[in-house]
């Protein structure tokens, strides 16, 4: 196996011939599962390493700047929360819609090929060894790595959480005048209820990347299972309060990213607590609740909730006007609901490589560690019988040639 | 757009699941997302066919509305107008409704087998749409307002005012033929430019256009408009097809 392929012994660093396919359509990535497009048979488990923390610090802007000029410029407040809770998330990957958008609504055509342009531009570069954002973008993942649900079991040290978490906060503050209209009627949703709630999820993630410290194993259980339990409270506050916004309006969507997100890392770091206890099956039962929790909020949401909040006032039905603004809107929201389609799939997804772990008499905990001590990759790959084959086969050819 | 109600929906996963936690199966997740994606595709769909219905139906208005009679565009802008969109629309989207839905219902079958009889449902759901018609206004009473001939007369009088104030001079004869042939145009011609100059036709195409974005591109109303009955019909699909992918 060559260095490219190696990371540890159990996972690897994500090969060129996988990079590849993934950008050319040949692979597709549900979640973290990476898959055939066409048999769907699974080839790997992507998992975020410990490296990801370098490109998630450096590269998201501050939400609030945009967040308030953009609600200045269209006098929507609603417009300029999608579009910073959108940047909170999506910004570094998204070379497709992107061009869609600025390209507008009359040059789809040239916006595509100017796409399709890039991807070819990115394929040719793969190959050499990329590290942090680069190799984000070029595994058409930084989406879902700059995301709250990142990929795989959340990584909760080297203040990845701490950042997560900051963004998601700020995301609320940014949104805090609408919160409060709704918040006059249910106190949960008041901001320093909210403040209180993140103070907490912050100091249980100091608490298990302590539970790593301990010298005796067992106490760090002990640990772990705390976190986990205590942890369950947080994540169903905030699937609470974004019920509540969902319930009183669907184009509160908007407004509910934050607390979907904030579920989403809590259910994370109660995942990343059981997969270090190697309490495998607890893991993935919390893991599928999590992740049934969030899709009964969020499955039935689409292009037509959000793009409902995009469509300026005013706008007059049976016009050309309307055409237009009804296309830019639904444009618009694309990343948005991308993100959301990204959170289910990681969050039902995050624990479906532990069968393979246990099959192959890995302790999930193992692989957690590996991924933790990982120096160079942000992201890494659990490869299937499958996919291992294929590699293999893909670098005897590179070695021959 | 409906209120959604989550604890149903919860729960209802959690029997379906046998009470038990078991993992989400991906491609579950996968067909839910193709449900939603279905319903945003003949959403968007529906909106564009009937905002594209209201484009032609606007310009085809704005070629009657000249043809408005002054009395008709002052005192029942309204009763003048609606009909007349109402008929416009229908013509415009009454053919379209049928293949929008059998689009729909095959494109719901391709997703998965079992919603054959969803798909079957919103084919047959064509014949239940209601499309708005608003009744033509009763004509005027003749009591109540001149005749064509007292139009013309009076327009007649108050034309031949202005004429004999720009002191031009006529003999009867060429007075009678002008009033035969020219005047009645040119006191239709005065109408149309008193109803241009003073916003008449301006609020003509504003009560269509109000007609049109209420009637028939609303989300609510009584009778509940085009978009809407639309809208719902494939909302209720949706969440029956979400529920069979339990």
């Amino acid at each position: 196996m060559n260095m490219i392929g190696l990371a540890g012994k159990i996972l690897m660093q994500v090969p060129p011939e996988h990079r590849r396919s993934l950008l050319m359509g040949a692979l597709k990535l549900t979640g973290s599962v990476l898959r055939d497009t066409k048999t769907g048979r699974i080839v790997g488990y992507l998992q975020e390493a410990a490296p990801i923390a370098q490109p998630l610090a450096k590269r998201l802007p501050n939400t609030f700047g945009k967040f308030t000029s953009i609600s200045l410029a269209t006098g929507n407040p609603i417009i300029g929360g999608t579009v910073a809770v959108s940047d909170l998330a999506i910004q570094a990957g998204q070379v497709a819609q992107n061009e869609l958008i600025r390209a507008g609504v009359g040059r789809l055509e040239q916006g595509m090929a100017r796409v399709g342009d890039k991807l070819e531009t990115i394929g040719e570069q793969i190959g050499e060894l990329d590290q942090g954002m680069d190799l984000l973008q070029n595994l058409g993942v930084a989406n879902l790595a700059m995301g709250a649900a990142g990929i795989g079991v959340s990584m909760i040290g080297f203040g990845i959480m701490s950042v997560k978490l900051a963004r998601v906060q700020a995301s609320i503050h940014a949104m805090a005048d609408h919160l409060d209209t709704i918040s006059t009627k249910i106190d949960r949703l008041r901001q320093d209820a909210v403040d209180a709630d993140f103070v907490e999820i912050h100091s249980l993630c100091h608490l298990y990347e302590e539970g790593w410290n301990f010298g005796d194993r067992g106490r760090s259980e002990q640990q772990w299972l705390r976190v986990a339990h205590e942890a369950r409270t947080f994540q169903d506050r905030f699937a609470w309060r974004a019920r509540e916004l969902l319930t009183v309006a669907p184009t509160n969507a908007v407004l509910a990213e934050p607390m979907l997100d904030a579920l989403s890392l809590a259910s994370g770091l109660r995942v990343a607590s059981l997969v270090a206890c190697n309490e495998g099956t607890l893991a993935s039962n919390v893991s599928s609740e999590a992740a049934v929790q969030l899709e009964a909020l969020t499955g039935s949401i689409g292009l037509v909730e959000l793009a409902a909040t995009q469509i300026p006032s005013g706008v007059e039905a049976g016009s050309t006007d309307y055409e237009l603004a009804l296309v830019e809107a639904r444009e618009a929201s694309r990343p948005l609901l991308q993100k959301i389609r990204h959170r289910e799939a990681v969050t039902a997804t995050s624990t479906a490589p532990l069968p393979l772990l246990e099959k192959r008499g890995i302790k999930p905990r193992e692989w957690l560690e590996e991924a933790r001590n990982e120096k160079h990759a942000s992201v890494l790959m659990l490869p299937t019988e499958d996919g291992e084959l294929e590699h293999r086969t893909a670098s005897a050819c590179t070695d021959n040639s | 757009m409906r209120q959604r109600s989550f604890d149903s929906l919860s729960a209802r996963d959690w029997r379906q699941a046998g009470g038990t936690l078991t993992i989400m199966n991906i491609e579950f997740l996968a067909r839910r997302q193709a449900v939603t994606e279905w319903r945003d595709r003949q959403l968007f769909q529906a909106m564009t066919m009937l905002n594209t219905a209201g484009i032609d139906a606007r310009a085809a208005l704005d070629r009657e509305i000249k043809n408005a009679a002054l009395v008709q565009s002052v005192w029942d802008p309204s009763g003048f107008v609606n009909a007349r969109v109402d008929e416009l629309m229908r013509a415009q989207v009454a053919g379209r409704i049928e293949p929008f839905l059998r689009q729909a219902a095959q494109e719901l079958r391709a997703l998965e087998h079992r919603f054959e009889p969803l798909a079957e449902a919103l084919l047959a759901s064509a014949t239940m749409i209601d499309m708005p018609a608003a009744p033509e206004p009763e004509p005027a009473a003749p009591s109540d307002s001149p005749s064509p001939a007292q139009q013309s007369e009076s327009r007649l009088s108050r034309v031949g005012k202005i004429v004999n104030g720009l002191a031009v001079t006529r003999s009867a004869r060429e007075w009678g033929s002008w009033a035969a042939d020219g005047v009645a145009s040119v006191a239709d011609t005065v109408s149309r430019s008193l109803q241009d100059s003073t916003g008449l036709y301006e609020r003509l195409r504003r009560v269509g256009a109000l007609r049109i974005a209420t009637a028939w591109m609303g989300d609510v109303g009584s009778p509940r408009p085009l978009k809407a009955q639309l809208v719902l019909l494939i909302e209720d699909v949706t969440n029956e097809a979400r529920s069979v992918n339990l």
